[in-house]
């Protein structure tokens, strides 16, 4: 085990077994202090790796600071407008996630049961709702949520405002669900009237500087994050952990901030560092010998290489420990993309910062027809030559799973096998190991058998 | 012997082609307008073939709809969705999918309840019309539409009237009839249907039963059609003197505006140069954003507080809260109804079910026990 995984293991011991919000506030501004966060950052082997638990943490601590005013924010919000508000994200069903990583999961969960959240409901909300009811977020001063995608966000967001007494201070940002004119029109209105009336509660008047300041980020993001997109298009040899499935915040809670701008640009000149021996390798030129290491990964050779099944990622993944990603990689199986990585969105207008975020919003693929999402999805497949997708179906999720026939159909249509791993994000209870691992090792088997033909 | 109206309900022949629809924000005049039947798929069938398009934790209402339109024993030539819902969206999805030579349209309903919202519905509306435009290949007049929108009230003042009759006087209709009577509302011919009720109301006017027996109960849910179900209401003694589903009340209430609704369609009709076409979409719009929410909708406050209202007004003793597995919607109601309900001191019962397929026995046991609770 490496220091940084040491370091984790602690934190996540401490936070099991001291659950309460003085003593999750407590760490965080321990682990967040820069002599502590540099040390910790430098524990990393990888630099995208670095800078994205760092710039959590960070963002964790913003939140948890009694600092800054808070806002709760669903995952698919364009951020940029609590950044150009000078509102703390906190996005409730990422920090969901975590509390699968840090094994409370089990104690959420039970606490959103004992509150009558059936279990048929998606285990990101429940696990959430089960920590707002525990007190173990920071206290809200809006709360912010959308309908694309989900609509357990927007019910479990209003019983959150409900606790906090907060009902006035709570939006539903509505989206149509086509996008054309008329509709970009009603969701900037939207958004600019929610703008306007969480600064008129804080005192304050938009800032169209900040704003532009905030898309001017957005824009830099957006740029590397197209450029290291660009990159996986031919790369097969990764960073030590890299896992683009871990890069939710920047692409949402950070963006519009330098942060994300910053820690992308990171992970393009990383991935193009790999790039490089990648191509050495195929050229069989440069110091790179295969089998030696490179930034702690051993050099693979050019068959192993050449050998390599390239996989499409859809949806999420588990954030306890589990044997999904260890297999695929003892298989030569990459994940050379996933859905949560596509750029969809174009270009933000800083002198139109409104409509530019309705336009993002309506571009999302995961709103309106399934359509939008197959195309993407489609358009992916083949910019990354991929061999096999697998998408995972988590507990609950009628949006993404509801659909996955026709996603199945639709790759096929193209030659390409979709693996539906059914399974729970956040509740290891509800996804049965021994399962999982039998149809992904059935899906190996399909890939390959299909490539030898 | 008690009288008990007639549970003979023999379905009128349809002679005019028919467009399904799934849900009660869509306005059944502008079908009525664009000259066809408007027929509310019910999901008869037990799903079967629909299990393959779906997941296992799918919304059971919708694998039945499914099989409905799989089977097409419905005959339609065309349906309308509405964007109510995760499950309802794939739905559609699905419809366009593997059932091309259907077609669908997804009238786009907004959860907020402000200007903008009146205006993305409406727009939404003019869509609609569209679509069945297209598939009539004839232009609805706003004298059509007026008409249409005449026939829906009066059937919704009628529904209303036999909704207040069923409260007080419950055993001359009883429960599983009230249900197939306000199934048949929603698939028979509205004439044919209007006249049917009309006859129905004269008679429970002249035979006024003796009070029926069991606490006064409200019953919350979303689409509960199940025969099996009030069956057992039938049987034990309680009476039905609030409901809140969406094949009840949701269906017909709010034939006219409340004042809150009547200054917002005011304001959205501004300066009032609209077109008669506009001013009618707007007035539907309107009509059907500000009737008993859907647990959809974006402010589950005012839900709750239609809730506690009716409680209150109907000396309710408890709530039967009723919900089809996997729906978000409504099962995402719940936590935040019982912490109120615990406020006032009235007890309450989760049942979740599954459509076209309930633990009939179980179900009784549960309700009997909650009964002597109360």
């Amino acid at each position: 085990m490496g220091i940084a995984e040491k370091i984790k293991d602690g934190l996540k011991t401490n936070i099991q077994n001291n659950l309460n919000k003085k003593n999750i506030k407590k760490i965080l501004n321990i682990i967040s202090s820069e002599p502590l966060l540099s040390a910790y950052g430098a524990t990393f082997a990888s630099k995208s790796d670095k800078f994205l638990n760092i710039y959590s943490i960070k963002s964790l601590q913003k939140a948890y600071s009694s600092r800054y005013p808070v806002a709760y924010g669903s995952l698919f919000l364009p951020f940029e407008l609590f950044h150009a508000l000078g509102l703390a994200p906190f996005l409730p069903e990422v920090i969901g996630g975590f509390t699968g990583g840090l094994g409370l999961a089990d104690r959420t969960l039970k606490e959103a049961s004992s509150r009558w959240y059936t279990p048929d409901l998606c285990t990101f909300h429940r696990s959430a709702s089960g920590a707002v009811e525990m007190d173990l977020f920071p206290e809200p001063d809006f709360i912010i949520c959308t309908n694309i995608a989900c609509d357990a966000a927007q019910k479990t967001f209003y019983i959150d405002a409900g606790k906090f007494g907060i009902k006035d201070r709570f939006y539903l940002i509505d989206v149509p669900y086509k996008k054309n004119e008329g509709s970009i029109k009603l969701l900037a209105k939207q958004l600019e009237n929610i703008s306007a009336d969480i600064a008129a509660k804080m005192n304050k008047k938009i800032d169209m500087e900040k704003f532009a300041s905030v898309i001017d980020y957005s824009n830099k993001f957006r740029d590397w994050a197209l450029k290291a997109n660009g990159v996986r298009k031919k790369l097969l040899f990764y960073p030590k952990y890299f896992n683009g499935l871990n890069f939710i915040l920047p692409f949402h809670g950070l963006a519009g901030t330098k942060e994300a701008a910053d820690l992308y640009r990171n992970v393009y000149l990383e991935l193009n560092e790999f790039l490089k021996v990648q191509e050495s390798i195929f050229t069989n030129t440069g110091n790179y010998k295969p089998e030696k290491m490179f930034k702690g990964r051993k050099i693979p050779c050019v068959d192993n290489l050449k050998k390599s099944r390239k996989i499409l990622w859809m949806h999420l993944k588990p954030y306890y420990k589990n044997s999904i990603f260890t297999m695929l990689e003892e298989n030569n199986y990459k994940i050379v993309f996933e859905e949560i990585s596509n750029v969809y969105w174009p270009r933000l207008d800083p002198e139109k910062p409104f409509e530019s975020l309705a336009v993002k919003m309506l571009s999302n693929p995961l709103n309106g027809s399934i359509e939008n999402r197959v195309n993407a999805i489609l358009k992916m497949a083949l910019d990354y030559g991929i061999d096999g997708a697998v998408l995972f179906a988590h507990w609950g999720c009628r949006h993404s799973n509801g659909g996955a026939r026709i996603l199945k159909d639709s790759l096929k249509n193209i030659g390409i096998p979709l693996l539906i791993l059914d399974g729970d994000c956040l509740n290891k209870n509800n996804s049965s190991e021994g399962q999982i691992s039998t149809r992904l090792q059935g899906f190996i088997e399909i890939v390959d058998s299909r490539i030898q033909d | 012997m008690d009288y008990r109206i007639d549970d003979n309900l023999k379905e009128t022949e349809i002679k005019k082609e028919k467009i399904g629809w799934l849900c009660t924000y869509a306005p059944e005049e502008i079908i009525i307008a664009a000259g066809y039947h408007p027929l509310r798929i019910t999901g008869k069938l037990k799903a079967f073939k629909s299990e393959g398009y779906f997941p296992i934790n799918f919304c059971p209402f919708i694998k039945a709809s499914m099989e409905d339109l799989l089977a097409s024993a419905l005959k339609l030539k065309g349906v309308i969705f509405t964007n109510s819902c995760d499950g309802m969206r794939r739905f559609y999805d699905s419809c366009r999918a593997y059932l091309p030579d259907l077609p669908a349209f997804m009238l786009d309903v907004p959860r907020n309840k402000n200007i903008i919202s009146i205006e993305h519905f409406t727009a939404s509306l003019k869509e609609m019309i569209i679509f069945l435009e297209e598939l009539s290949g004839k232009k609805i007049c706003s004298h059509e539409l007026e008409s249409a929108i005449g026939i829906c009230n009066e059937k919704r003042m009628l529904l209303k009237k036999l909704s207040n009759h069923f409260r007080n006087n419950q055993g001359s209709i009883g429960v599983k009839n009230y249900y197939k009577i306000l199934e048949k509302s929603m698939t028979d011919e509205p004439e044919a249907f209007i006249k049917y009720i009309k006859e129905r109301i004269k008679e429970l006017r002249s035979h006024l039963n003796s009070a029926s027996a069991g606490p006064a109960i409200m019953v919350i849910g979303n689409f509960i059609n199940e025969e099996r179900l009030w069956d057992i209401f039938d049987e034990i003694d309680c009476i039905i003197a609030s409901e809140d589903m969406c094949n009840s009340s949701r269906y017909f209430e709010n034939i006219k505006l409340s004042a809150g609704a009547e200054e917002v369609l005011d304001a959205a009709l501004g300066a009032g140069k609209e077109s008669p076409m506009a001013k009618l979409l707007t007035g539907i719009a309107v009509r059907q954003l500000y009737k008993p929410q859907c647990m959809r909708t974006a402010d589950m406050g005012t839900k709750i507080e239609e809730i506690i209202k009716s409680i209150t007004r109907n000396n309710i003793k408890g709530l039967i809260f009723i919900s089809q597995k996997f729906c978000d919607n409504t099962l995402l109601l719940y936590p935040l109804l019982r912490e109120k309900l615990a406020e006032t001191g009235i007890p309450s019962l989760f049942l979740e079910i599954e459509h076209n397929n309930i633990s009939a026995g179980q179900i009784k046991t549960r309700l009997q026990a909650f009964l002597e609770i109360i």
